[in-house]
This record gives C-alpha cells, structure tokens and sequence, in this order.
C-alpha cells in the first residue's frame, strides 16, 4: 500500500478503541455509563500523574482496565513498588502500561501471564527495536505505546511489519521530559505552573507539573491527529487515546458521552474549546528534527582524512604562516590551502619549512609546528590539503 | 594500598588533540563519537580516518577507545549503521556505547565488540540491568539517577560491569527522555540535536505565585567526595562528562581525578581538600552531588542563568605547549594575559611547575609585550614542559 494513498474502505478493519486516563473508583463508574472510553488507571505510587492510590481499589478486578507505570525505577523505588504490585497489581489488570525496561523484565520472568504494554516516549522508535522487544517479550507484550514524536510513515512501517496493537494519542498534551528531581519546591504540588520564557515564541508557556515523583512538562500545544483518523484506521491501529491531564473534570463524560470513533472527527473543536487547547500535527507528516544539524558544523573542516595535512593557526602579515602538521609529509608534497573563504590555494612546499627552531625541514611529522612563508589570501582557519590531481576522460 | 579494585578513569575526547591530552593527563580509558550515531553533533568527532589514528594512539598508551554510538536512531538513520559497525570491528575500538535497543541488535549481531549500554538508556534498577546483560551487554553506565548504594546492590543483583558518572553537566530529565529540542527548535535532543532548552531563564506562574528563575538548569556534578563510596560500591568506571568542553576543561579534570584515585587506593586516610580546591578552580555551574547519595532536591539546580560558568576559563587558562626546543617551551595561547605572571604548567603526572614570567618572545624570537589569542609565543623556565602539558595563570601582577 502506497502510504500517500491511505484511504479508509472500513469494511475488513476494526475501528481502534478509545482509551483514556481514570483518576479514581469513581470516576470508574462514569466509564461504565460511557463504554466506548477504554480505562487507563492513573494510581499512585505507579503513575507520575496520579490523584489517589491504589489503595481503594486493592479488592476489585478490572479486566477491561489498563494501569499506567510510566515511571523510571531506581532499585530503592522499585524494591518499594514490587511488594505492592505483586499484591495488588499483578492479575488484576487486563494489561499494565510500562516504561522501565526492569519492569518489563521482572514480569517476563515472575509474572508471564501479566500482559503489558510497552511506551517508547523518547528511544526505541525503530524497527529494529519494536523486533526486538516483541521477539524478547513475546505474547506477553501485547502493545506498544508510540508517542507522537513518530512521522506517519514510521508509523505505517510500525503497523505492516509488527503484528502488535499499536496505541496512538490522538489528542492531547504533549510531554517534553519528566525529571526525577522535584524543580518547583515553592509551589503547589499536584497543580499546573505556567512556564514561559522569552527564548520561545509561544504565548503560552509550557505547562508543569510538580509531582511527588518529580517533574514533568509539557508543550504548550496538545497533539491532535483527528484529522487523520481515517489514516490511522487504515494502518489499523488498535488504541486512539485522549489525555486528560490538564483537565481531570469528570465534565468530560457528560460532554463528550456521545463521542465514538466513527465521531471523533466531529469533536475536534469541543475538545479543544474543553481543554482550552491549540493544537499541532506534531511530526506526522514527516520527522525532519535531524535536518538542520549541518549547521552546528564548521563547514571549514568537513574533510578530514588521510589528504588533510595541516592547519594554519598564526600568521604574520608578509612574514609567515605558522601550521600545525596533522599527518606527516614531506617538502615534496604537493600541497592546497583551502581558505575560510573557500578558495583553493595552491603552493610548493620544497625548500620552504621552517621548524619551530627556525631550522629547515624537509620531513614533518605529525602535531609538529612548522613556519611557511606568508601567503597571498591564506590565513589562520585555512586547511592544508595534500593535492590530488584530477585525470581521467 | 586499599583491597577494592581501582575504579577506570573514563575521560571525553571530543577529537583527536582532546583524545591525547586525555591519554596523557592519565585516563584509563576514553569515549569519542564517529561523524553519525552519537549524540553531540556540534563537537568535532572523529571521521574513520581519525578514528584509526586515535585507536592507535590510545592503544599504545594503554588506553581503552569506546565509541558512542548511543543516538536513539530512526527506522532512516539505521540503514547506514552495519557497515560502520564493520569499520568500528577492523579498528579494533574497545567498546561501543549504545541507548538504543535496535542499534543493540544490530551491533550483537554485526560484531564482536563488547558493548556498553548508555546512560541514555536510563537503566536505574537490578532488572534493568540484567534485561541488558540477558541480551549480551557487558557494562551498564548508570542513569544518573542512581545513587551509589543502590548501584551496589545492582552490581551484586546483576552481577554486571558498572560506570557512573563522577563529574560533569547533568540533564535536569532522565537522559535519553527529554523531547524539548525537537518540538521547540525541530533538532531531536536523541540524535544529537539537544539545544540546552533546560539553561534558560524562565517565568513561572501558578495562580498568584509567580517567580523567574533557571528552574531546570542543573548544577554540576562533582562526586570527588564520594570517590570512597564509588570504590566501596565496587564500580568499574568513573566518567567525566564533556565531549564539548575545551582542553583546559579535560586537563584539568583528568588529572585531579586520576590523582584522587591513585592516592585513594593507595591510601584511604588521602585528604581531598586539595583536589577540592583544584575543582573549583575549573568551570562550573555550582556543584551537586545530584543523586550519588540522596535524591536529587531543588538545591541540585542553579539559581540564576549568572553562575552558568564560574569561573571563567579566560580567567586562568594561557594556552597548551606546542613544542619544546633546547629548554625553550612553545605555547599556543588561548586567552590574553600581561606580564609579568605567574604562569603555572599543568604536568601530565605529579606537581605542577610554576614560574614568575616576566619575558616571551613571538615565534621568530622577537619580545612580546601584549599576548594576544592564537598567538605563539616562547616562554623560557618550564623543565617539565610537554606538548600538550596545559600552562595556566597562577597570578598575574596587572
């Protein structure tokens, strides 16, 4: 299938299933009235994000619920976790969402029958990883949570080549990092901070959240990928999620009780006016984040091999060039200045070096210093060149 | 002489002068990137080319050569990946360093080289680290994240080799999980683009409280203090961080460290105030502990975008010694200093040499009286003079 050609026919592919976050027993029972949305736990101490503990919940069974794990485990905080997920975890979720590769391996081994799902936030994002981790952790991984840093194309090679239910957010708040460490401990744990600075545009800051885990934030813009759903069908993704996070009012349930996939795309403007949020494609269209690392290059100095011979690093005005050897030559050699201007300088070494001692030289070796005459356009930042003479038809 | 085994000293190349100034000032081992799949894009690095002298190099020192090849790679990126695995084998470099679990596979499955699995990878816990070594890992560079006492109980869990940082910056996110560069300036942080989006100056708001501050900018880590607890916790390797930072940087550190850790293990009564002092000499944003002992709290970030470098390397570095001929030193300079001055050389090994200079000469001989940037220039005195020995003010009289 031609991925500039996605068109969604619907007729042999299961609509994705709508997932989204629960904060409380409570709101569980809202979940229930509202069947179309899909529970993800949001429980302390696993989920960075989280408003009760598990406690509440330790004598009931979800078998249509998710439990998010999305933090990175130190063995102290693991050790502590442990105990609590294999009393009141372990069984009774349908599926455990992880983001700690030790998590992952401590359920492989202690718990294969515990199904999880597997986040790639900021790494393993190819295909070669996604392999990896089904061949790794088999049956017992039964998704993978991509995050919408992936361009669509990526995410199609993702789709046709891992047969895995895929999870994609659909709309909502993009997170930038999480730290361990607690950043903000003058201000109100548990609520929105508003982080802005002059070294961006965006007249709206970037929203962080001090959680008793440490902190986390989030781009001013949420992620949108409604427009595409129809894309996402067709690659047949099996989980569109809605984050809630930036506002956990149980409005939601009344406002949006009518929403389903096949209406999602005629909600998108509620669900912005909800979330009081502008929103972004992200990189669906295509991930070009690597495009301008040219530019944090001298391009001066691109070449660099066995023909760089030297740079010039002091001159004196009709006096001399100071050149620091890069490799080791002879007078004999047939030599080019490559100037910060780019021009090609050619020249004749023989007869020509001076030694640091100011004695002639006929052999340089590398790291040596050596003077050459001054000459015309060549200055300090100019690279000296082995020549190579260009033959042939 | 202690019972625990000498930690490696680990120093950053950022190109080939860095590599052997690291070799010379004492590193045990050194990581450097090739042209692609690392992560700092804005160093110089190291083409093949280089890559081959810097090998050889560093092995004839003894030196062990691990290459970061520790970019979290797309399905793109990836292709090119084998053939310079293929490369990297014939070189014959100690080790590769890896984050991302796709170039893992590729590198088991290309080559025989040990691999090291990067701090990007942010493994912090015994599972972690055994998953790892399930796969054929030979070392795990902790998240920093991790502190000390629980790495002891990793390495006795995992039964695996162990590196931690030991000084450096720090990214205020676990490392390898931060997406600011990419959605803020289009550069992916986890390819080699991260713009330092963490240093700025911020405006904070929350209802009616309000503040403006650097909130995310991390101090720097300095665990000299804790050398004892990295030798009692049985860790294999003690990292420098700073593939970007300048020699004066990579001297300096390398040889303090390489000092510590010599004299602790030759005697644990060795007092660290002098090191101490050395350090806060060298550049810095503050320094934490960050993580090593406790959680890292607010007091492990700096307060103000101010301090981000104190103090300053044109403060006290004169430049690096280009050639010795006939008892006369040649010095590349970097920063402008007058005479007369106390100008201090920073040997590769035991005391530094000091001497009051009141007199150099340009390269062809002539008296000097302003030193300028990029100048050669001829200084009499120094008998330890090497090249690449570090000269640094000591005190100057104007």
């Amino acid at each position: 299938m031609r991925p500039d050609r996605l068109t969604y026919s619907g007729s042999h592919i299961v609509p994705p299933e709508i997932v989204t976050q629960c904060f409380s027993l409570a709101e569980y029972e809202l979940f229930r009235e509202t069947p179309q949305f899909k529970p993800i736990f949001h429980l302390k101490p696993f989920s960075l994000i989280s408003h009760c503990t598990l406690g509440e919940l330790t004598t009931h069974y979800f078998s249509k619920a998710s439990l998010e794990i999305d933090r990175l485990l130190t063995e102290s905080e693991f050790q502590e976790i442990i105990p609590l997920l294999e009393k009141e975890v372990v069984g009774k979720f349908k599926s455990l969402r992880i983001k700690d590769l030790g998590l992952a391996h401590f359920l492989s081994r202690e718990y294969p029958e515990q199904a999880f799902q597997f986040r790639i936030d900021a790494g393993f994002q190819n295909m070669a990883s996604i392999k990896t981790l089904t061949e790794v952790f088999g049956k017992q991984l039964e998704g993978i949570i991509v995050p919408p840093i992936f361009s669509r194309l990526d995410l199609l090679s993702l789709c046709e080549q891992v047969n895995i239910p895929i999870e994609v957010e659909i709309f909502g708040p993009i997170r930038l990092f999480f730290s361990h460490r607690e950043l903000l401990p003058d201000f109100k744990p548990h609520s929105w901070v508003d982080a802005r600075s002059e070294e961006f545009n965006h007249t709206d800051g970037f929203k962080t959240y001090p959680s008793e885990y440490g902190t986390l934030m989030f781009y001013p813009k949420y992620v949108s990928w409604i427009k595409k759903l129809d894309e996402l069908k067709n690659m047949n993704v099996s989980r569109i999620r809605i984050d809630r996070f930036m506002n956990t009012s149980t409005d939601f349930f009344t406002v949006f009780k009518d929403l389903t996939t096949d209406s999602l795309s005629e909600y998108e403007a509620r669900l912005c006016e909800f979330f009081n949020a502008t929103t972004i494609e992200g990189f669906y269209g295509a991930n070009k984040t690597d495009r301008r690392f040219y530019q944090l290059k001298s391009e001066a100095r691109q070449v660099r091999d066995e023909t760089l011979l030297g740079q010039v690093v002091e001159s004196k005005k009709s006096e001399y060039l100071v050149v620091k050897a890069m490799s080791d030559f002879t007078d004999d050699t047939a030599v080019v200045f490559k100037t910060p201007l780019k021009e090609d300088i050619r020249f004749n070494l023989k007869h020509q070096i001076l030694s640091s001692a100011l004695k002639p030289v006929s052999q340089v070796y590398e790291d040596q210093i050596i003077l050459l005459p001054s000459i015309k356009k060549v200055t300090p930042q100019s690279y000296m060149y082995r020549y190579m003479e260009i033959t042939g038809s | 002489m202690n019972t625990w085994t000498k930690p490696e000293l680990l120093s950053p190349a950022g190109d080939l002068e860095k590599l052997k100034t690291a070799c010379l000032y004492g590193a045990d081992a050194v990581y450097l990137s090739g042209q692609k799949f690392g992560l700092r894009y804005a160093s110089d690095n190291f083409t093949l080319y280089e890559l081959e002298k810097a090998v050889k190099y560093a092995h004839a020192r003894n030196v062990s050569v691990y290459v970061t090849l520790n970019g979290y790679l797309l399905n793109k990126d990836i292709e090119a990946l084998p053939e310079f695995l293929k490369e990297l084998e014939r070189l014959k470099v100690d080790a590769l360093l890896i984050s991302d679990l796709g170039v893992f596979t590729l590198a088991a499955n290309h080559t025989k080289i040990p691999i090291h699995v990067s701090t990007q990878a942010s493994c912090a816990n015994a599972h972690h680290a055994s998953f790892w070594k399930h796969l054929g890992a030979t070392r795990i560079v902790l998240a920093r994240e991790t502190a000390i006492h629980e790495a002891k109980q990793i390495k006795l869990h995992s039964n695996i080799e162990l590196e931690m940082f030991i000084h450096g910056s720090m990214c205020m996110a676990w490392s390898g999980q931060c997406v600011i560069s990419n959605f803020t300036r289009g550069r992916d942080s986890n390819r080699g683009g991260c713009n330092y989006a963490c240093r700025f100056p911020f405006e904070l708001q929350q209802s009616e409280q309000s503040a403006q501050r650097s909130f995310m900018s991390s101090r720097d880590l300095n665990g000299l203090d804790l050398l004892p607890q990295f030798f009692k916790a049985r860790i294999d390797s003690l990292k420098i961080e700073g593939r970007m930072k300048s020699l004066f940087y990579l001297a300096q550190l390398t040889k303090i460290y390489r000092t510590a850790i010599d004299s602790f293990h030759q005697d644990e009564m060795t007092d660290f105030s002098n090191f101490k002092r050395d350090l806060e000499a060298i550049q810095n944003r503050g320094y934490t502990t960050a993580s090593l002992e406790n959680r890292a709290d607010f007091s492990s970030v700096a307060p103000s975008a101010d301090n981000h470098t104190i103090p300053s390397d044109q403060n006290h570095y004169i430049g690096e010694v280009v050639d010795v001929v006939d008892g006369r030193t040649l010095v590349k300079i970097k920063n402008p200093f007058s005479l007369p001055c106390n100008v201090e050389l920073l040997t590769f090994r035991g005391p530094n040499e000091t001497h009051y200079v009141q007199k150099v000469y340009d390269i062809k001989g002539s008296d000097v009286q302003h030193i300028k940037p990029n100048m050669f220039i001829w200084i009499d005195h120094f008998n330890e003079a090497r090249p690449l020995n570090i000269l640094r003010k000591s005190y100057c009289a104007s």
